[in-house]
């Protein structure tokens, strides 16, 4: 589910990410930009493992722990609800 | 109209003015010492003229600009540092009679905005802000500091303030501040998180003109913002509108807030009745407040601003600026010169 707060973010194909909310920027690698990417088209936090894993030709396991990561670090910066 | 180590608002008024578009405004800058910074910037003012400090007393001051007035005409004069505010919203309605017009907060909202009176007005508001108290003494300062868990914010009532990790750092700082300011001083809490300004101009009956709100990305040593990105959270504009609704707040306003990391809640530091040195951020983000200012003096009906997009930064960039002598010699024996229009140095 897109949330407003994922909507709002401001994210550049460089991986340059605006907070309008908060004023905050970030920079993240190119696998961060596009688990965000995905996850604000509305792919699900359990499906996303899958299609990175497809993408970056690594584990399911692998891309699971990852992906659970990067999600969990997104929620410590309040970027996602 | 000094841009320099700790900025003033002057020039970053006179500069939304002159870039104000459809007008093409002789802009006067009114200064308290011939160095000031503003007068050598290539463009900027048409003139500018030495006046006496605010502590020399609001005749004085009337004398002052009634003599000027009499050398080029003034239609709207903007104050922009705290410790005049207060004597020109006492001689507003002398210098209307001169056909000079200002757009000023009330006395009344002048005072309840104080440092002193802040707790009355928040709670009076409902808006959070954190807990201090107003010092009158070393002896009540060693007896207050108690009430806090350290870090503590000391703040003169004024101008300057320092954190305290314990006591003796906080005497250090209130002998630092009351040797300048004298006494009282505050105690304040200190809330963790990031620093947001709101800058807002209302029309005196409750409604917001404009509207800008940003994240301080640097400070200076000062705590001043040296860096700045407009942002659209929706809490923090409710409480700028609530304010001018509720104090029918007239003219120029800065509402300074930390926003607490733990609880993402907005707590009010300080209100400040004029614009902050930062308002060239608002024209730039297509809210002329410095011009609205201008157009409710002139009560022309001035148009209420969209709010500013999210993303639109500014850093401070100190530069030499260069000039002869001529203008120094000028405001140094005649405490005036009037300045030819050379191309203006926009960025």
């Amino acid at each position: 589910m897109i949330t407003n707060r994922l909507k709002a973010l401001a994210l550049s194909e460089t991986g340059f990410l605006f907070d309008p909310v908060t004023g905050h920027t970030y920079t993240l690698n190119s696998t961060g930009t596009r688990i965000l990417d995905l996850l604000r088209k509305g792919i699900s936090e359990p499906d996303l493992s899958s299609v990175i894993a497809k993408e970056y030709s690594i584990d399911n396991s692998e891309a699971a722990i990852d992906c659970s990561e990067f999600v969990k670090t997104l929620r410590e910066y309040r970027l996602l609800d | 109209m000094n841009a320099g180590e700790s900025p003033q608002p002057g020039p970053a008024v006179a500069r939304s003015l002159r870039e104000a578009k459809d007008y093409d405004f002789t802009l006067v800058g009114l200064i308290y010492d011939a160095m000031e910074s503003g007068v050598y910037y290539n463009g900027l003012l048409d003139a500018a003229f030495l006046i006496p400090y605010p502590s020399s007393g609001t005749e004085e001051m009337f004398e002052r600009i009634e003599a000027i007035n009499n050398k080029i005409h003034i239609d709207v004069l903007i104050p922009t540092l705290d410790a005049e505010l207060s004597a020109y919203s006492k001689l507003e309605s002398r210098l209307l009679q001169l056909g000079i017009k200002l757009f000023l907060p009330t006395e009344d909202q002048l005072s309840s905005r104080s440092k002193l009176h802040l707790p009355e007005l928040t709670r009076d508001l409902h808006l959070q802000m954190p807990n201090q108290k107003c010092i009158g003494s070393y002896e009540e300062l060693s007896k207050m500091f108690n009430e806090f868990s350290p870090p503590v914010v000391v703040k003169g009532i004024y101008y300057e303030a320092g954190i305290a990790n314990d006591y003796s750092e906080c005497k250090r700082i209130a002998g630092k501040i009351t040797s300048k300011w004298g006494w009282p001083i505050i105690l304040q809490e200190r809330i963790v998180g990031g620093e947001y300004d709101l800058a807002m101009f209302g029309d005196g009956s409750g409604s917001v003109i404009g509207e800008i709100a940003m994240k301080k990305m640097a400070l200076t040593e000062k705590g001043k913002a040296f860096s700045g990105m407009t942002i659209n959270d929706e809490n923090i504009y409710k409480i700028g509108k609530s304010f001018v609704s509720r104090t029918k707040w007239r003219g120029a306003l800065e509402l300074e807030f930390v926003k607490e990391t733990k609880s993402e809640m907005y707590y009010l530091i300080e209100i400040n009745p004029r614009f902050p040195a930062w308002i060239y951020l608002s024209s730039a983000a297509g809210q002329n407040l410095a011009l609205a200012y201008v157009e409710m003096a002139l009560g022309l009906k001035s148009k209420t601003f969209d709010r500013p997009n999210a993303g639109i930064f500014f850093v401070r960039h100190a530069i030499d600026l260069v000039s002869d002598l001529n203008r120094l010699e000028e405001l140094s024996v005649n405490s005036e010169c009037f300045i030819e229009r050379k191309k203006y140095e926009t960025q």
